[in-house]
């Protein structure tokens, strides 16, 4: 990258002597484009004005007024300001290096010099000028972004605060419910937003990992076409899915990961599509010819849209940029889904590209290999209902609890929307506000399974996990670090049991899991909790125990 | 290519100043010896930056007097200095590594040496010589 870009910065070499310009013209010229003028303001201005200066290296015999002035000038005008400039001179006189440098020149280079030397430190500034030049774009588009996000967040958030406001004033129910809607959709955009900014950044900091499962693709491509289905529904646009029939649909990869390119490139279209339709489609790779591999796929994500020009098409899937800045106030976003898209099938090994012409709509193509699932009674699959469940009311409460519960929290409004939540599945709930009162409720109580939040006040749900482990163990000291004693009979209680505890955290970054799992603990859910999620990781552990009591 | 003989149309008539040409002239000497009997590039290229560094040592050495002396166009000949600094740049930095040009660039430094010493140098002397405490400044 670096070589191809330095063929390309130009270097002009203002000399007062006519010797000088031809040997450092000729010594330069195969790797930069030289031009040369004479020492005066205004003649290199003028050149800096007609072209793209990179370096200017003044050949002089010693920096009088005249070269010092020269320099100055162009330091003041903006234009020329960020120009680095290498004297070059005979004398060797402190005076005349130091009022050099103190006008604001990169480097002095002392006559006579090594040419060998002299590009080196050449080179060395114009590293320094790219990274620069790399560091101030950087900060520019953070800038952007940052504004931008900044009115990403208050959107919803406005809609949140003010929609609720109005449902807790309204005395109707219907009102409420409506108003509550709006509130839902707004928090989960709001989810997707920080999901994005997090997924982004561990992209970014390679941390992201793939989780390969076996899955059905026809259910992955339908839970996306569902998702998004209102929101076509809202703007007017047919929205549609085709999978070819002669695909293999029992896939092995990270399903989550493929939806989420999917779902991007989905809602990207129809968010650019004004009127008409959106189209996602699977189809083999390759397609026609003999061999076309059943297990690549090639997805298309079609839409009649307003297209976007070709300058700007590579463009799209850097992270932060959308066609137009302008644009993005009338459409909105963060800019961040098509460039997690990309990342993610590179990740998975594919390729994603665009055909487009503004006007006549954009097709997106991505080629992704998904190899036949694998048989393992491992992969049993897990409860097989997550687009029906239903966070309604459920009306047989009446009904005998499937389990008893513990759950751990401190912050009280989580405590009480994850006890709704565990209620509705039908546990009965016992609940604690910090890992010490878990263990004194633990030593008079056993419980089929223990929700514990990470982060909280006296014993966290680390330490506290750790102990109930070394409890049942028989194995525990009889202080707990900071002093506190362990309740009395929790050893006695807990001995040769095992209760499954999940962790509860707000916490989504890598080796958070890992830590939840080295204290002892069985499963993870993130903040805030999704109630299918919830239900999955109950299920599963409830399976596990049939198995292990079947066994 | 021969080394050289001192010859006194080269003195300045300053005991000092006279003292560091020789030295230099020597030095020129010692380049042409080498350049004759086939000594390799790097000792080439060693005895070059030798002259270079004396060169720049004898050019503060020589100003200085003219500072001590009160002579008027110091400021002149100090750019004079210069431009032999970067005359030789120019020839140091397009030389071609094979005897011929390293025979070029010795004759170059003889004829610069010479040039400049009766030309400019010669000015130094007869200031000294017309200044009666002169005798004081230099040491002998």
């Amino acid at each position: 990258m670096m070589s191809r870009d330095s063929l390309q910065e130009t270097i002009l070499v203002v000399c007062d002597a006519l010797d000088n310009v031809d040997i450092l013209s000729q010594a330069l010229k195969n790797t930069y484009e030289i031009v040369q003028a004479a020492v005066n303001s205004e003649t290199v201005e003028r050149v800096c004005s007609k072209q793209p200066v990179n370096l200017i290296l003044l050949d002089i015999l010693v920096p009088d007024e005249d070269s010092l002035q020269l320099c100055r000038s162009l330091k003041e005008r903006s234009q020329t300001s960020w120009i680095p400039i290498i004297i070059l001179s005979a004398s060797h006189r402190e005076k005349d290096i130091v009022s050099s440098f103190s006008v604001g020149v990169a480097d002095y280079i002392r006559k006579p010099y090594k040419l060998s030397i002299v590009k080196e430190r050449i080179k060395s500034q114009l590293e320094l000028l790219r990274a620069r030049n790399a560091a101030e774009l950087a900060s520019k588009i953070k800038g952007e972004f940052l504004a931008n996000m900044s009115h990403e967040i208050r959107t919803p958030l406005n809609a949140i605060i003010g929609m609720n406001r109005l449902a807790l004033e309204s005395g109707k129910r219907e009102e409420q419910a409506y108003y509550g809607r709006i509130v839902q959709e707004s928090a989960e955009g709001l989810l997707g937003l920080l999901n994005d900014i997090l997924d982004f950044s561990k992209i970014e900091a390679g941390q992201l990992e793939l989780d390969n499962h076996n899955f059905d693709m026809g259910r992955v491509m339908e839970a996306v076409i569902n998702s998004l289905e209102l929101k076509a529904r809202e703007k007017g646009i047919a929205l549609s899915h085709i999978v070819a029939p002669e695909l293999k649909l029992d896939c092995r990869g990270d399903s989550l990961r493929l939806r989420q390119i999917l779902f991007n490139l989905v809602q990207n279209a129809i968010k650019f599509t004004s009127e008409g339709s959106v189209t996602l489609k699977a189809e083999p790779h390759g397609a026609g010819s003999a061999q076309g591999d059943k297990s690549s796929f090639h997805f298309t994500v079609t839409d009649t849209g307003r297209g976007i020009p070709l300058d700007k098409q590579k463009k799209i899937f850097t992270a932060f940029s959308q066609v137009d800045t302008s644009n993005s106030r009338l459409f909105g976003g963060t800019g961040l889904g098509l460039s997690i898209a990309r990342q993610l099938v590179e990740l998975m090994e594919g390729e994603i590209w665009l055909d487009s012409s503004p006007g006549s709509g954009t097709v997106f193509h991505l080629i992704l290999s998904f190899p036949g699932a694998v048989k393992t009674g491992a992969d049993k699959p897990l409860a097989a209902k997550d687009d029906k469940f239903s966070i309604a009311p459920q009306s047989e409460e009446s009904k005998a609890p499937v389990g008893s519960l513990l759950l751990v929290e401190d912050d009280k409004f989580n405590r009480i929307l994850a006890q709704t939540l565990i209620q509705r599945i039908g546990y009965a709930v016992t609940v604690a506000e910090n890992g010490l009162r878990a263990l004194e409720i633990l030593s008079r109580q056993r419980f089929d399974i223990i929700i514990m939040d990470v982060q909280m006040p006296e014993l966290d749900g680390l330490n506290a996990s750790r102990l109930i482990r070394q409890c049942e163990q028989g194995s525990a000291a009889e202080n707990i670090e900071g002093g506190a004693l362990l309740p009395e009979g929790i050893t006695e209680s807990l001995k040769g049991t095992h209760t499954p505890i999940i962790a509860l955290t707000a916490h989504a970054m890598k080796g958070d899991r890992e830590a939840c799992l080295a204290a002892g603990m069985n499963d993870y859910l993130t903040k805030p909790i999704l109630p299918e999620r919830l239900e999955e990781i109950l299920t599963k552990l409830q399976m596990e125990k049939a198995e292990g009591q079947a066994t | 290519m021969k080394t050289l003989e001192w010859y006194s149309t080269l003195e300045t008539g300053s005991t000092n100043v006279d003292a560091e040409h020789k030295i230099f002239f020597n030095l020129i000497n010692k380049l042409i010896h080498a350049i004759t009997s086939g000594r390799d590039n790097d000792y080439l290229a060693r005895l070059i930056l030798e002259i270079q560094k004396y060169a720049e040592f004898h050019f503060i050495s020589e100003e200085n007097l003219m500072i001590d002396l009160g002579c008027p166009d110091i400021d002149a000949h100090r750019k004079l200095h210069l431009r032999l600094l970067e005359k030789f740049n120019i020839t140091l930095n397009s030389l071609e590594l094979d005897k011929e040009s390293y025979e070029n660039f010795a004759q170059f430094l003889i004829d610069w040496f010479q040039s400049h010493t009766i030309n400019e140098d010669k000015k130094i002397g007869a200031f000294l010589q017309e200044e009666d405490s002169s005798t004081t400044l230099e040491c002998s």
